[in-house]
């Protein structure tokens, strides 16, 4: 509990991660009271009032559909962070145990796991992400998935370098002495010291997802239409971006930089919490 | 002579490129059997695409020989394989040319693009990064701390529709943001394929003029975009430098601070070469949204048309070829790496 | 001493002299002699290459344009100025192309060709009955279009029995049974005339009928040859000087594609482009505003509908269907998604054709009557579906949204899927999707025809799967029938069935418009609505 208190301590006295976290906060209010703060039906067309202007009836004006683009924002919180947070989740979950076993056994099946994560590394990321889910088709778990699997080798990769450094540590050996089997080891005394890297790493790669997210949308190898979704959105307004209508896409691509950069400055303020080191530097 | 004599006896240089090779095989194998398996999974029967409204059963199964999308999908694998080590990636469905002369035609428009943004990349995140620590407190450390913050926040395809905006829709002032050239301007004859350096070499200034003004806004956008992780990295590893013994040594010995600052910068070399390598993948990968916006016409647009008209042979060729640049890409880097740092041994 | 250096320049002067000269030399010559003819030439902005130069090549948008510029056929409509100074087809009056002169057998079994004398391929060579008997010949092996044509259309089951080489400049047709299309199908753009003698320099016995280098090259005898074809990027049109019907006006065209129709109207506006190609209706209204820019309009024969799978439930019952077609917005569509450019469809044919009525439509946006009719065939909450839509169409995007919030006022809750267009029609042609958007055009002015093509459900396009046993016979008989009066109401009757029926939701004849520089004139409209740029000229 004096954990999470100092940390928010550390972060309130910092402006950059206080920035962050009241960021974080507006979006976790976006996601429950949705319904609330939205002004009209986040999916619903009027073609007669397409690609209004912001105004009073609509606050960041109208999409070429009609739908109300403040409404969607919103609304699309919802979508981008749960797409990101899962396939985060996920990543971590198959990535954290994977790293932790190869790095702890040395042996060809460990070279060739941390061949197999080389050669996913190898794409490029947007390439790979946009061929695997033409290949799965545009729901929303399927980028989720995608972007799950693009994810994986990093977090295996921390925790495995971690892991590495640690297996011939004193503690460890003397653990072993005292009768520990593999397994007690690895996840007792291992996991608990090679984690830092790996949860500072959530952070980033949720921003990172949000962008890859939105950037799959935007070519249309993403969620489908009209679910809000803020990459989506960008891309119904880059059509109008050049003949002068600006709001349909500027507003979500707002949304987009400031959600990715909540995560950023959080990153960046448990890292610093973790390693005060880094903050002098 | 035993083995380890000799090898001993090669240049270092040719070792460290040796010991890379055998590793770079089966990924290269590996690369193009995952590009194979995961386009045969699209969706999509390009036979039926080809022939649309007018098919019969019999012009489908003429058309699914011809393409060789009948046989097993082992037997399907070993004829690409067969054919990518010729150099014949197959026949694209949606240009009817060979993919391989598509992707050829195309690359220097997209390599052209990253070239600059590359260039520009780093001129602005070094210069910045140099005078933040320098002069701590001036404006330029201002920037580098809000544009650090801003890193990797901000979408590529969104900052290109804002310079579009802002720029050709509002202002005016930069160039319309569709294509390399001008359709009034001819190109120049190809020489390098870069449209600006072709143009030098003819001495066609209005072609010259006409593709720089292309050149402008998609490359600021890649630029804008990549510019403030390279910026933080060189920060953070110059400032490391800056603050070591070595450089108090050499001030206190009284050098000129522009000696100094190049001693420092020389000494930070190596993590920035690292993250010029990743920096290039991932404009590449960058490149498919930008060009896509920009109706560039270089590979990255290729690899969406691909994607959108189930055009599996250049889909294929596209993310072969974009890995296997990326290889060769981290290959180069990591010999250079090792290169620069002589403790590591080979 | 003058004359010395006058007649033996110093080194260094003529190294300046020959430096000068080639740096003024080379912008020149990287652009022969632009300045004095870009009256000739003519840049266009469309938003796709054509996908292959082959004329086997199954017909899209861009397909017909090309083929239109490209391809001569044996025969064609006279043209006539409409009201609006618009050139359109008169439907009533064919003429000669490639065929001077023509004969139809009293019986309508059988047509016969005399070629035009003098005319010459954009390679150079000049047409022969060979020409026309080799390209029958290509085009039965090849079983795609002229092959459909020849047997769906004209019933033919054997190549030598039907087509014959009378002399060196006369051809003969020959079909089994009569049919009122015997010559207006030639009029096809589909059917165009190939160069025998460059063809058969790039046959190899891999290819006996070059499709290798058809589908990127062009040997015809129309207006134009192809010197440049770069699909996703551009083809380049140059004039044949030798063309029959005189040398065209502009020497060159230069289509670029722009997939962006936004980028299309800018670079309109800009004045980059002289002509952009399907701008959508938002577009159109914005530029008809803005001075420098002539937008052409004409109604045309495009339809663009939703289908739906007649034989999947809940689309089985004819009430679910009209249903559907009671919740369409249609006022506020033609207001607000195509600026009352477009008409709504009120017959399965098309409104400019012969037999057209609208005397069978009667469906109102009606949310009650919608309702009631599902409620009657046992689905008071509505149900689910998913509707398919064309990745890239902006404009069936837009739809789509309307829809999908349309349909949901009767609780029918539709899923949208944008999808690639292979994988768009692999799905509906087989069925796999239970409603899908369709834009098409039938191009032979003919409401037999037409109804063949999508209503009679032995015919491929009948994607829909709709089925009347009582239209299937009307069509058959139609299409062998030469007494028009029948023709006529038997026509007037699959209206009345289809209208009825409602295989389809109907929205709209969207039209054809073209957006072009004040200065480019001659704007025409033939059936493809592909641009003939023969009839275009430079002020």
């Amino acid at each position: 509990m004096s954990q999470i208190r100092n940390f928010i301590t550390f972060i309130l006295s910092r402006p950059g991660a206080a920035f962050g976290l009241a960021l974080l906060l507006l979006q976790v209010v976006a996601i429950i009271f949705a319904p609330l703060l939205a002004t009209h039906a986040p999916t619903e067309a009027d073609p007669l009032a397409s690609l209004q202007p912001p105004s009073g009836a609509h606050w960041l004006g109208t999409d070429v559909s009609g739908m109300d683009i403040y409404s969607r924002i919103i609304y699309a919180t919802r979508v981008n962070l749960l797409i990101s947070i899962v396939a985060v989740a996920v990543a971590f979950v198959i990535g954290v145990p994977v790293g932790l076993v190869v790095g702890y056994y040395r042996g060809w099946a460990s070279t060739f796991v941390m061949r197999v994560f080389d050669f996913i590394q190898s794409f490029p990321v947007f390439v790979l992400g946009m061929a695997l889910v033409s290949v799965m088709g545009q729901e929303i778990w399927n980028v989720a998935i995608v972007l799950a699997v693009l994810f994986v080798p990093i977090f295996a990769r921390l925790i495995r370098a971690e892991a590495l450094s640690l297996r011939d540590r004193p503690f460890i050996a003397a653990a072993r002495c005292s009768g520990a089997t593999d397994s007690q080891i690895m996840f007792r005394h291992i996991l608990p010291n090679a984690l830092t890297p790996a949860i500072v790493q959530i952070s980033i790669s949720i921003g990172m997802a949000i962008l890859l997210t939105a950037g799959l949308s935007f070519i249309g190898a993403g969620v489908r239409m009209p679910l809000p979704e803020w990459g989506l959105m960008v891309s119904v307004g880059s059509q109008q971006m050049i003949l002068g209508v600006w709001w349909v896409a500027l507003f979500p691509g707002l949304a987009i930089v400031f959600s990715v950069l909540s995560f950023a400055l959080m990153a960046d303020a448990l890292r610093d919490y973790v390693d005060p080191r880094r903050e002098r530097a | 002579m035993s083995f380890s004599t000799t090898w001993r006896r090669l240049p270092r240089t040719l070792r460290i490129v040796l010991t890379r090779l055998p590793m770079v095989m089966p990924q290269m194998l590996g690369v193009i059997f995952v590009t194979f398996m995961l386009v045969r999974l699209l969706p999509g029967d390009p036979a039926l695409l080809m022939l649309g409204n007018m098919a019969t059963p019999e012009s489908i199964a003429n058309l699914r020989e011809q393409l060789g999308l009948d046989g097993s999908l082992w037997q399907q694998f070993v004829h690409y394989l067969g054919g990518v080590l010729q150099g014949d990636l197959g026949v694209s469905l949606f240009t009817s040319n060979p993919v391989a002369v598509d992707l050829m035609e195309r690359a220097p428009a997209t390599l052209e693009l990253i070239f600059y943004a590359m260039i520009l990349t780093i001129l602005i995140a070094v210069a910045v990064a140099v005078l933040a620590v320098v002069r701590p407190g001036g404006i330029a450390d201002y920037i580098s701390r809000f544009y650090g913050m801003a890193a990797g926040a901000i979408p590529d395809f969104w900052v290109g529709l804002l310079l579009i905006f802002f720029l050709f829709s509002t202002l005016g002032i930069a160039a319309a943001p569709f294509g390399r050239i001008d359709p009034m301007v001819s190109p120049p004859p190809a020489v390098t394929g870069f449209y600006t350096f072709d143009a030098v070499i003819a001495g066609d200034f209005a072609a010259l003029k006409s593709a720089a003004g292309r050149l402008l806004l998609p490359v600021l956008t890649l630029t804008i975009v990549n510019a403030g992780a390279l910026m933080k990295m060189t920060k953070t590893t110059f400032a490391d430098i800056w603050r070591s013994d070595f450089i108090r040594h050499q001030r206190a010995s009284g050098l000129s601070q522009t000696r100094i600052v190049r001693n420092a910068l020389r000494n930070s070399l190596p993590p920035v070469i690292t993250l010029v390598g990743f920096l290039i993948g991932f404009l590449l990968g960058a490149a498919v949204l930008v060009e896509t916006i920009f109706s560039w016409g270089g590979l990255g647009q290729y690899a969406v048309q691909a994607v959108t008209y189930s055009d599996y042979p250049a889909l294929q060729g596209f993310v072969l070829v974009a890995a296997v640049f990326i290889l060769v890409v981290y290959l180069i880097v990591d010999i250079l790496y090792e290169l620069a740092d002589p403790r590591i041994q080979v | 001493m003058e004359l010395k250096t006058l007649l033996f320049p110093s080194r260094r002067l003529l190294m300046q002299t020959a430096l000068g000269a080639l740096v003024l030399a080379a912008p020149l010559a990287a652009q022969p002699g632009w300045a004095q003819n870009a009256q000739e030439i003519l840049i266009v902005a469309g938003p796709r290459t054509p996908e292959s130069l082959d004329q086997e090549y199954p017909p899209t948008e861009a397909v017909h344009e090309l083929r239109r510029n490209v391809n001569e056929r044996l025969l064609t409509y006279e043209m006539k100025k409409g009201e609006d100074g618009i050139s359109y087809e008169d439907f009533s009056k064919v003429a000669g192309a490639l065929a001077e002169s023509w004969e139809v057998a009293p019986d309508f079994k059988s047509i016969t060709f005399h070629l035009r004398s003098g005319v010459v391929s954009g390679a150079g060579h000049p047409l022969d009955a060979d020409d026309v008997m080799w390209s029958f010949e290509r085009g039965w092996n090849l079983k795609s279009n002229f092959h459909w044509y020849m047997t769906q259309i004209l019933k033919i089951e054997d190549f030598d029995t039907a087509f014959e080489k009378i002399d060196d400049m006369t051809v003969k047709v020959s079909i089994p049974n009569a049919s009122p299309l015997l010559e207006k199908l030639w009029i096809n753009s589909d059917l165009g005339i190939l160069d025998s003698d460059t063809m058969k320099e790039h046959l190899t016995d891999a290819d006996p009928w070059g499709q290798r280098w058809l589908a990127t090259n062009s040997a015809s005898f129309g207006p134009y040859k192809v010197t440049k074809y770069a699909p996703g990027q551009e083809i380049i049109y140059e004039a044949n000087a030798d063309y029959y019907r005189g040398a065209p006006k502009l020497k060159k065209v230069i289509f670029r594609e722009m997939p962006t129709s936004a980028n299309r109207l800018a670079a309109l506006q800009a004045g980059a482009v002289d002509v952009a190609e399907y701008l959508s209706p938002r577009e159109l209204s914005m530029l008809g505003q803005m001075p420098g820019v002539t937008i052409n309009k004409v109604f045309g024969n495009f339809v663009h509908r939703v289908e739906m799978q007649n034989e999947t439930p809940p689309f089985d019952n004819p009430k679910v269907r009209r249903a559907l077609n009671y919740l369409v917005p249609r006022d506020e569509i033609a207001k607000a998604v195509y600026f009352d450019t477009a008409r709504p469809t009120k017959s399965p044919i098309s409104e400019i054709y012969p037999a057209f009525t609208e005397e069978y439509y009667d469906f109102g946006n009606d949310v009650e009557k919608a309702k009631a009719l599902l409620a009657e065939a046992g689905l008071p909450d509505g149900f689910q579906t998913e509707l398919g839509y064309r990745t890239g169409d902006q404009l069936e995007e837009e739809l789509a949204v309307i829809l999908k919030t349309a349909f949901a006022k009767a609780g029918v809750d539709v899923t949208l899927s944008k999808l690639p267009a292979s994988t768009l029609v692999e799905r509906y042609t087989k069925g796999q999707i239970p409603m899908y958007f369709f834009r098409d055009m039938a191009i032979v002015p003919d409401a037999a025809y037409v109804a063949n093509l999508w209503l009679n459900s032995n015919s491929l396009i009948d994607y829909s799967r709709f089925h009347s046993d009582e239209v299937n016979e009307l069509i058959n008989s139609a299409l062998t029938s030469t007494e028009e009066e029948k023709r006529l109401s038997d026509m007037k009757r699959v209206q009345q069935i289809t209208m009825e029926n409602a295989p389809w939701v109907f929205l709209f004849n969207p039209g054809y418009q073209l957006a072009t520089r004040q200065n480019v004139k001659g704007f025409s409209w033939y059936t493809p609505n592909g641009n003939a740029w023969f009839d275009f000229y430079k002020e």
